[in-house]
């Protein structure tokens, strides 16, 4: 029994350790984004500055062009999330309850489309993207990620879940396969609809190679500008860099927060399978 | 002639697929079609000129790109190793010790998971910083000499490793924590009556157990290694120093944004897909002969 104990002990402290090692940046950030410039420079390194200095967001937000930013941050995760729930949805549809010749191919891609996330497949994609004209629009940086292998796997299991009966009830009271999409089996997916969202959202939020490939100035997205912003700084001054980064992180840590569980299960529930 | 209701059913079918499906081979399918082609060329743009294989025979006599394809191997392989080993020691003392707060401690040590890798990795290079870094100063507070973390090959490579761990060690935890939440709590019980010990436990009856899960993390981390890779080493290093640390996607990055070269990237990128392709289907081939199921 002491033994038990001992070994449990062991596990707290170890795993206290772990938890300390993650916190860690994501603590040390906020604190440096509102250190005064001295405090942020100074030696040894500030950890708690003295006054709070909430007027780095506004400087910062003068000295680079972060709202911008955030919007296209926006836009650029908002429009291809919703298009990968509607893509992802339909096709997963199909693949499930209308059973068409050729979807074990289809499928298949599907599959396969999960080993090509986009920064692998960068430049290829950027050579296309140029020929198209394309480069630093709206339109380059957002349709090659309407729909991902992830996304369409992801939904193709899922709705599988969905028994046949339901579907054909609707279809004998005379429902239209679109509607029955829309009004009957989106609703009964809904927390996997959701938990789509919420990771194709992060991932697009938290994109980099693929956004600094493609975009120039108009379409930069948070994580490119603010990296291209330090570089191009002569006297990096890391309390604005912090304050800059905290915007990023808020809206990825909000969304954590509220539904991190979600999130921890979803990533169990796709392993267990 | 009449259409049956079925042949409509499968009509629709192609119709819902058919966004999804025109996307993926758009947008994935056909580039690579495109880069494969566009590699068999030198210039760019309109002033393309046809050189078959050179782009590919250039590649693998250029020191350059086998010193980086073993940096990013060294680079994924020790940082899914180290990940991996935290990630299923601590999903073990979860499970099998009947640690309190389980819930919280998995949430908080995959928060790096969902935090922006080029914003996490900003951080870490502040971190890391010879003289302001924080890392430093707790070295400096007990008496320790601060260290150049990121200058020279050895110890950058390190600090990159160290970054990649802290992204991933949460998340091989959560898959861990679900691999040996599959296995039958009588095993062990049966297990210790018999007299084995904790240790021979976890040797005989957990690992052959957890090997598709062990799979699963290696491809997963394989994919991650090359993603982030890219972040990492672009944010902390830019490669240095003496490429120490110049990973393939940077290569490739380098190659077609610094040095103009699309069709050289193009060819490298296929190289390093074939590469990561190849690497995934071997696991899943180990996979099926050393594992026969949870009896």
């Amino acid at each position: 029994m002491r033994t038990l104990t001992a070994k449990r002990v062991r596990a707290y402290v170890w795993l206290t350790l772990l938890c300390i090692f993650a916190v860690l940046p994501v603590a040390y950030v906020f604190l440096l984004a509102l250190q005064t410039n001295a405090e942020a420079a100074a030696l040894p390194p500030t950890l708690f500055p003295a006054s709070p200095q909430f007027e780095n967001f506004s400087v910062v937000a003068e000295r680079m062009p972060l709202a911008r930013y955030f919007y296209n941050s926006v836009v650029f995760s908002l429009s291809t999330t919703v298009a990968v729930i509607l893509t992802s949805l339909f096709a997963g549809y199909a693949t499930t309850k209308l059973r068409m010749p050729g979807r074990r191919f289809i499928i298949s891609m599907f599959v396969g489309g999960i080993l090509i996330p986009p920064a692998i497949r960068a430049i290829p994609l950027y050579t296309m993207i140029a020929r198209l004209n394309l480069v630093d629009t709206w339109a380059g940086l957002s349709l090659p990620l309407m729909a991902t292998g992830f996304g369409l796997f992801f939904m193709h299991q899922f709705l599988k879940t969905v028994p046949d009966s339901v579907v054909e009830a609707a279809r004998i009271d005379g429902c239209s396969e679109s509607r029955i999409v829309l009004q009957i089996v989106g609703p009964l997916v809904l927390p996997a609809l959701v938990t789509l969202f919420i990771y194709n959202f992060l991932f697009r939020w938290n994109g980099y190679l693929w956004p600094l490939v493609v975009t120039r100035r108009t379409w930069t997205t948070l994580p490119v500008g603010i990296s291209v912003f330090k570089t191009s700084e002569q006297l990096i001054t890391w309390n604005l860099i912090a304050a800059a980064a905290v915007v990023t992180l808020i809206p990825v840590l909000g969304l954590f927060f509220a539904v991190g569980g979600r999130i921890v299960k979803g990533i169990a529930m796709q392993a267990s399978k | 002639m009449k259409i049956s209701y079925s042949d409509r059913l499968s009509a629709t079918g192609y119709l819902f697929v058919l966004p999804a499906a025109l996307v993926m081979i758009l947008f994935t399918l056909y580039p690579f079609i495109l880069a494969l082609w566009n590699s068999l060329f030198t210039g760019f743009a309109q002033n393309l000129q046809y050189v078959g294989l050179q782009n590919y025979i250039r590649l693998f006599t250029s020191s350059r790109f086998w010193n980086s394809l073993f940096v990013t191997i060294l680079f994924t392989a020790v940082s899914s190793g180290i990940s991996g080993f935290l990630g299923f020691l601590a999903a073990n003392w979860l499970v099998s010790r009947g640690v309190r707060f389980g819930q919280f401690f998995t949430a908080i040590i995959f928060l790096p998971y969902v935090v922006t890798p080029a914003i996490a990795t900003l951080v870490w290079q502040y971190m890391f910083d010879r003289r302001f870094g924080i890392l430093n100063a707790a070295l400096n507070s007990v008496g320790l000499n601060g260290v150049a973390w990121l200058g020279s090959p050895v110890s950058a490579m390190l600090s990159l490793i160290l970054v990649q761990v802290w992204f991933t060690v949460g998340y091989n935890l959560v898959i861990f924590s679900s691999g040996l939440q599959a296995i039958p709590k009588d095993y062990y019980e049966s297990a210790s009556i018999d007299g084995a010990t904790e240790s021979q436990q976890v040797r005989l009856i957990t690992l052959p157990l957890i090997v598709p899960t062990v799979v699963l993390v290696l491809v997963l981390s394989l994919l991650s290694g090359f993603v982030n890779s890219f972040v990492i080493a672009q944010i902390l290093t830019g490669g240095g120093p003496f490429r120490a640390t110049e990973v393939l996607m940077l290569l490739i990055y380098k190659t077609a944004f610094e040095g103009f070269d699309i069709p050289r990237a193009n060819a490298l990128t296929l190289v390093m897909f074939l590469l990561l392709f190849s690497t995934s289907y071997m696991l899943q081939k180990w996979q099926d002969r050393v594992y026969h199921g949870l009896y």
